[in-house]
């Protein structure tokens, strides 16, 4: 009722063309504050920084996705010394063994593998893991005729390509030898 | 009074100023470490053995060979460090020579030798022989750990 009364004063001075009134507070700090903070909250500033974060963090994924797919390749372990010296750790008693030799050779578009050692001869990469699988020694097969640590040097011809290489490298890791070494073209 | 409540509203600032400095640099960062990534491994039809015997590459210091071959399966050019070297005896003894000075600065570092599966035989040989003797000239009596790159069959291509 008060309210509807100083509108319609408000309205009469200005008609009578004397502008508005000023209002005469006559409350206290605190509800000046609280009427301060109630008109801020009204108008709220946003930055909107979403997109910002949304685009840093699709960069971020996708270089780190990029250097994941680069270090997918696995890789066979050898340790590569000077040619024709096998990697036996010496010791005192210990005496150097000849190392077992696998040539590798090409013969009607095929790779053929030919053990040196008076053993079955394996036609495929898959035998030759096979055959030397049941010649070594352990106590599981203590008729095995190597050690894991028999050194074997593997030869590949000339013109054998890098993947029968390769595959005839992994085929004796997988029989579960240690030292087997890349010999020097024949 | 009066002049309290014509001030206007406070002035809100969001500092994000550094949160955008953090942003740019961790995508500068991966942005270069991709690079390095780049340079170090040439797309290559590697080796598929099967089952195979390989390990995932660990995160220790590497060297990293590529040989690039033609579909003959002739290496035309060797890259090491991301400069290239050309597939012959001056070449390679560059090649040897640059392997040298890494293994010198980095003596622990594994040697990584990635080539496409129908690269003869004939090339890999003397860069094994040189990598050996340039270990052999860096640090005497130093054994290089070889590790031949391969791709596991299930990645596919």
């Amino acid at each position: 009722m008060a309210e509807a009364a100083s509108i319609a004063k408000a309205l009469d001075l200005l008609a009578q063309g004397k502008g508005p009134v000023e209002p005469v507070w006559t409350t206290t700090h605190d509800t000046l504050a609280n009427r301060r903070s109630m008109r801020r909250s009204k108008r709220g500033i946003s930055l909107n920084v979403i997109p910002m974060i949304d685009v840093t963090f699709f960069l971020l994924v996708f270089f780190v996705c990029a250097n994941k797919t680069l270090d997918r390749e696995e890789l066979l372990r050898t340790d590569l010394s000077q040619r024709g010296v096998a990697m036996v750790s010496p010791t005192s008693l210990a005496l150097d063994e000849p190392p077992l030799r696998i040539e590798l050779f090409r013969k009607d578009n095929q790779t053929v593998i030919k053990v040196l050692a008076p053993m079955t001869q394996p036609n495929s990469f898959d035998q030759l893991t096979e055959i030397f699988q049941s010649k070594l020694y352990s106590h599981e097969n203590p008729h095995g005729l190597f050690p894991s640590d028999h050194p074997i040097e593997l030869a590949p011809n000339q013109d054998v390509p890098w993947n029968d290489a390769v595959a005839a490298f992994n085929g004796l890791v997988r029989a579960g030898y240690q030292q087997i070494h890349f010999a020097g073209p024949q | 009074m009066r002049s309290m409540l014509t001030r206007g509203p406070a002035k809100v600032e969001a500092v994000i100023t550094p949160l955008i400095d953090i942003a740019m640099l961790l995508v500068v960062f991966f942005a270069l470490v991709s690079q390095i990534g780049i340079s170090d491994f040439v797309k290559l039809n590697l080796p598929k053995p099967s089952p195979t015997a390989a390990v995932p590459a660990r995160n220790e210091p590497r060297i990293v060979i590529n040989a690039i071959a033609n579909n003959d399966g002739d290496v035309t050019t060797w890259r090491f460090s991301g400069e290239n070297f050309t597939a012959n005896s001056t070449g390679i003894q560059s090649l040897s020579n640059a392997v040298t000075a890494a293994i010198r600065a980095n003596p622990a570092a594994e040697v990584h030798l990635r080539a496409d599966a129908n690269v003869k035989y004939s090339f890999i040989s003397p860069v094994l022989d040189q990598v050996g003797k340039a270990a052999a000239t860096a640090i005497p009596e130093h054994v290089v750990k070889l590790r031949l790159a391969v791709q596991p069959e299930h990645q596919g291509g």
